[in-house]
């Protein structure tokens, strides 16, 4: 219908991995820049390569556009470019209207001025006039929600108020299109929140958003177009679920790449620790070695050990997370809370520990082990080995998605990891039921 | 609805040089647009810097203070001092000022880069606004020590000329010669450290190669060497309309100022050219 707010075509760039050769290619380009000579662009010159290829795509007016893919893929390089930061190699961009951009919070911040100073600095920086930074100070002073600390100097502040305070600033740019890299990553999930709900004002009032995340809830949920990019070029644009999927897809394909169990190397330090967990399997009900299992289906988490000195009582810990470790696990599991006690352990053995229809819902999801001491002795519980990451797998379902009525649905039900057997009703008449883990188990 | 333009901004591979109308005229409008920006940019510095000291603007005086103070101790028989028309530690006093003056606004672009690297990696701003702030302090700065400098002129007796009135507009073409030279060198330092680290050993010999703690020599070697110095004759060209009111080697002068005017709008161009280049090296 209208014309694109952006049009990319053909956009390609390179970038050269050296450090001093990369300086003497920028001398070069400045130098044939300047003096009018048309460098073979297209062609890579020694230690460089493509981080964007023949990109093409166009945004339309009020449009969400989203930018997949795995580090490195070119999404940032291909929001400078947007930006107007760095120039293309070839092809071009064309952007209308005012470009705003949430890429980096807070910038230029200095640490011994206030708050209210900060916002001054900052505020202009991103391009506000000075007549709009004295009309929106007190609206960007409340959005922050920092209380008394905004004539504090920022150095003064915790991290998330330093996030915080940079987010109400550019929050109250008013661009026509609006760049954002990766701020969900940061800050609390209130932060996150409003976040999005900013976006989603944003959106309302016609603005057209460029997304970069690496989270494909956030992406599938507020873009109504989603991009993947993979080594600099476009693998798929197009309808966010599908090309979520894909990305997800990819990613899983990647990550297992080496064969179902994932087995950890020694680590560095292992001649200190007494004991070690050496390798993590994962097996269904059948006893085969898995890392996709479907809604419900049994998971046996089978570790092995080796003990150099006989540990006395130790207890063994696993820790189930959604694909955010560090977060908080989903489930702790320890054989001390089951009252559960080994002797003692010398040399390698193994244990296992098996989850019984466990009702997660389809997602990615992390397992971490340890073994623990004992909680009684004076500096609290300490760890013969403490808790790392041993195994990755992933819950699927082919049936749950198409139960499931338009994309936010899904991705709501894909953000949260738990499933609960259910029942709706409506004026006391039973209109649905949920039942996610299947009756019958292989 | 948002209003947007008809007409979208659109990066190409080509250099902007191929069409100069347009680049000249996005350099008016940023120039424009930077003013803002850049009065922040001072503000922002400027408390920052004396915020977290006890003695607070005192340090603008203190160092140029110090430095007269060696010089006058150590009056070097190194050089032979011929006689200056005006009290000699006058005459110091004035020719360290200007010269610190100078060293401070060929260092401030090159400042101002590497300390906003970040901001300028990510932010889209007018890339003027940086420089127009780090001369803003220079000139801040030098306000302070013409404080001190027309305090001396008073006690030292010297007869109020008509022609003063128009030194701090030659002190201003001393800021630009000394700007001008860090703003073509700027895009390399970002770059090339070796700029930055090349630069204090440069600027101490140079020092000496300009007329600051004694006037240029009759005749030698330096005096020739002195003469080529396009510092010359600005500094001593300010320091005479200060504390005469005329200026004996005005032509010279004129020369310098025209050029360094002229070689500001190339370096100008340098820079804005540059900057896309340096970011993506400085970041890649």
């Amino acid at each position: 219908m209208s014309d694109p707010v952006i049009r990319v075509e053909g956009l390609s760039k390179k970038f050269c991995n050296r450090l001093r050769r990369a300086l003497w290619y920028g001398v070069k380009d400045l130098g044939s820049e300047l003096l009018l000579r048309r460098r073979p662009r297209d062609q890579l010159r020694r230690d460089e390569f493509w981080a964007l290829k023949d990109v093409s795509f166009e945004v339309s007016p009020q449009e969400t556009f989203g930018l997949i893919g795995h580090n490195g893929a070119g999404k940032s390089t291909l929001l400078k470019l947007m930006n107007g930061l760095i120039r293309p190699d070839t092809g071009s961009i064309m952007v209308r209207g005012r470009v705003g951009a949430l890429i980096e919070l807070g910038l230029g911040f200095n640490p011994v001025l206030t708050g209210r100073e900060n916002i001054q600095v900052n505020a202009a920086v991103l391009g506000f006039k000075k007549s709009d930074i004295k009309r929106k100070m007190q609206q960007i002073i409340d959005f922050a929600e920092i209380g008394d600390f905004i004539d504090a100097p920022v150095q003064s502040f915790s991290s998330g108020m330093k996030v915080r305070l940079g987010f109400a600033i550019a929050a109250h740019l008013d661009p026509d299109v609006l760049l954002v890299d990766e701020i969900l990553s940061v800050g609390d999930s209130s932060f996150r929140d409003r976040c999005v709900s900013r976006l989603n004002n944003f959106k309302e009032e016609g603005g057209t958003i460029v997304f970069v995340s690496h989270n494909s809830l956030a992406v599938e949920a507020i873009c109504d177009r989603v991009l993947l990019l993979d080594h600099g070029q476009v693998v798929e644009v197009g309808d966010p679920s599908a090309v979520v999927e894909r990305y997800e897809t990819d990613s899983r394909q990647k990550s297992f790449i080496a064969g179902q169990s994932l087995r950890l190397s020694p680590q560095p330090s292992s001649d200190e620790s007494v004991i070690e967990i050496v390798s993590c399997e994962l097996q269904d009900s059948e006893a085969q070695l898995r890392n996709e299992f479907n809604i419900g289906e049994t998971i046996e988490i089978r570790l092995s050990y080796h003990a150099r000195e006989e540990i006395k009582r130790p207890y063994f810990d696993v820790a189930l997370y959604r694909d955010n470790w560090p977060a908080d696990p989903i489930s702790y599991m320890s054989t001390l809370e089951e009252g559960f006690e080994i002797e003692s352990v010398l040399g390698s053995g193994s244990f296992s520990c098996l989850i019984h229809k466990p009702n997660l819902a389809p997602g990615p999801y992390h397992l971490s082990a340890g073994v623990r001491r004992t909680t009684t002795t004076q500096l609290g519980s300490k760890w013969y080995a403490p808790l790392r990451p041993v195994a990755k797998f992933n819950v699927s379902s082919s049936d749950l998605r198409n139960r499931m009525k338009g994309r936010r649905a899904a991705s709501l039900t894909r953000a949260a990891p738990l499933l609960l057997d259910h029942r709706w009703s409506w004026n006391d008449r039973v209109m649905a039921v949920g039942d996610y883990v299947p009756e019958h188990d292989h | 609805m948002k209003q947007s333009s008809p007409e979208g901004v659109i990066y190409t591979p080509e250099s902007q040089l191929r069409s100069p109308g347009r680049l000249i005229g996005t350099m008016g409008r940023d120039l424009i647009a930077s003013r803002e920006l850049a009065w922040r940019l001072v503000v922002r510095d400027l408390r920052a810097r004396y915020r977290q000291t006890a003695f607070g603007f005192l340090w603008a005086f203190l160092p140029v203070l110090t430095a007269l103070v060696f010089q006058l101790l150590n009056q070097s028989q190194v050089f032979e001092v011929r006689d200056t028309r005006i009290p000699y530690p006058l005459f110091v006093m004035f020719g360290t000022i200007l010269w610190q003056t100078f060293v401070d606004s060929l260092n401030a672009p090159i400042r101002a880069l590497t300390k906003n690297k970040s901001m300028l990696a990510k932010v889209n701003f007018p890339r003027e606004a940086l420089i127009l702030g780090a001369v803003g302090e220079v000139l801040f700065d030098l306000g302070i020590r013409a404080v001190l400098l027309v305090g001396f002129t008073v006690w030292y007796g010297v007869e109020p000329q008509l022609g003063m009135v128009l030194a701090p507009f030659a002190a201003l073409l001393l800021v630009l010669l000394g700007m001008m030279i860090g703003l073509f060198l700027a895009p390399f330092a970002l770059l090339y450290e070796d700029v930055t680290l090349a630069l204090p050993p440069i600027m101490t010999v140079w020092m000496f190669l300009t007329p600051v703690v004694f006037p240029v020599p009759a005749s030698g070697l330096l005096s020739r060497v002195m003469h080529l110095n396009p510092a010359t004759s600005i500094l001593a060209g300010v320091r005479d309309l200060a504390t005469t009111g005329g200026m004996p080697g005005l032509s010279s002068f004129l020369v310098v100022s025209g050029t360094t005017f002229v070689a500001l709008m190339g370096v100008w161009v340098i820079y804005r050219l540059s900057i896309p280049i340096l970011i993506e090296r400085i970041t890649a």
